[in-house]
């Protein structure tokens, strides 16, 4: 259904013997942030990799804005893995003039804003910044698109307090209101505040579902409490 | 956004290209005055033998050189090819908005064209270090008028029942200029040419 930015069906992936994500069901609306919030090897990256097109389901289906995965839905998706997939000899400038080619969303003039913020030379080497900088230079790129949907695999990892609290800013500031941020990391503390909803994956499956407002009203607890209580280790672990 | 894409894989490309052409250039000219000196010593009663090795040994790294250049030109090619599909590099050729068969053409032309970049440059090393051995020639000189006329003809009305009486003739006068002049160079002989006109070579 269109309405949905993405709706995924009897999805399962399977990585020769290992289960990634098992017949999950799973509809994101328009305009929320939402957490997908689960232990190692839970099948956040996976799911995410689905939905970019990186990887293909070996069962059920996933939609993106009511079409099935392809160069059409890729338009649409801006998309951050875990580690920096630019060239480290690339120069910013170039970046930026390959997601200008190849996207007709992207504002340019934004993310040199943003960048010229950071003192960021649009003339130096990706190799030569720091992993900080590195990360915030990818994130600022990647959010530089008017997307309708973005997918942040593990944006917050690896940098100091700061710079995840740049990023976080960042990404409620510029993305789209009508857009939806689907953001995977275990790092439940720090984005806790930005989130609209959750998701808890654990073994590829929906744990728990809803919104971060319902879990305070209804049990009290701050979701990264919550996400204790749920994945709590068992003596054997 | 074939042309898109052919456009990123040249810009990843393009310094590395343009560094192997100039080294290639510069192996070339290195080629070309090392034959040019070893040509004229060959002529020269004045044989220096210790110089004669040293020039000859420049020679060989400048036509290793030349090999390695068009090696590593075609071995960053498909070096690139693997680094942009199967590291890191691969999640941005995979999500950027193009089908799968545009990744693969255009990693294949832009794999042709490196193999061809590879041998033109090859190519245009190995002419301008013949033309630099031939300036030392006086036949050359002679011969140059019938090149000029060869190469200036041809483009204007070229066919085959023209052009190669052309070629011929001028073929024909290079070589018969060239075998008045420097009959040691058409001798066959187990030193090579160039130590034809001496009795026997340095170490002996």
């Amino acid at each position: 259904m269109e309405e949905y930015v993405l709706n995924a069906q009897g999805l399962s992936m399977r990585y020769h013997r290992t289960l990634a994500l098992d017949n999950l069901n799973l509809t994101l609306t328009p305009g929320k942030i939402v957490g997908l919030l689960g232990p190692n090897g839970s099948g956040k990256t996976t799911l995410i990799k689905l939905t970019a097109g990186l990887l293909t389901p070996t069962s059920g289906e996933i939609q993106v804005c009511g079409q099935p995965i392809s160069p059409a839905t890729k338009a649409l998706v801006s998309y951050l893995p875990d580690k920096t997939y630019f060239s480290a000899k690339q120069k910013i400038r170039e970046l930026l003039d390959t997601f200008q080619d190849f996207y007709a969303d992207f504002d340019r003039e934004r993310a040199e804003n943003m960048l010229g913020a950071l003192g960021i030379s649009l003339e130096a080497r990706l190799g030569s910044l720091s992993k900080g900088n590195q990360e915030k230079v990818q994130l600022v790129v990647v959010m530089s698109r008017r997307a309708r949907l973005y997918l942040l695999d593990e944006p917050i990892g690896g940098v100091d307090p700061a710079a995840r609290d740049y990023i976080l800013n960042t990404i409620i500031t510029n993305y789209d209101p009508t857009a939806t941020v689907l953001i995977s990391t275990h790092l439940i503390e720090d984005v806790e505040r930005v989130l609209d909803e959750f998701i808890f994956l654990n073994q590829g499956k929906i744990v728990r579902q809803g919104t971060a407002d319902q879990v305070r009203e209804e049990t009290g607890k701050s979701l990264d409490e919550l996400f204790r209580e749920v994945f709590k280790c068992l003596p054997n672990c | 956004m074939f042309a898109k894409l052919l456009k990123y894989e040249w810009r990843s490309t393009k310094g590395f290209a343009w560094l192997m052409f100039l080294i290639s250039l510069s192996a070339a000219v290195v080629g070309g005055l090392t034959t040019q000196y070893l040509f004229r010593i060959s002529q020269s009663q004045d044989q220096q033998p210790v110089l004669t090795v040293l020039v000859l040994l420049m020679f060989m790294a400048a036509m290793v050189a030349l090999l390695i250049c068009a090696a590593a030109t075609l071995y960053f090619t498909f070096w690139r090819f693997y680094r942009s599909r199967f590291t890191q590099e691969g999640y941005l050729t995979f999500t950027l908005p193009v089908t799968s068969h545009q990744i693969l053409l255009s990693s294949i032309v832009n794999c042709l064209l490196g193999a061809l970049c590879a041998l033109g440059t090859l190519l245009v090393s190995y002419l301008l270090m013949g033309l630099i051995t031939l300036s030392a020639m006086p036949g050359f000189f002679a011969a140059r008028w019938e090149i000029w006329k060869l190469f200036s003809r041809a483009p204007a009305g070229f066919s085959p029942g023209r052009t190669l009486p052309c070629s011929g003739r001028c073929c024909l006068s290079c070589s018969s200029a060239l075998y008045l002049k420097f009959p040691s160079l058409c001798w066959p002989s187990p030193w090579g040419p160039c130590w034809q006109k001496s009795t026997k070579p340095f170490w002996a």
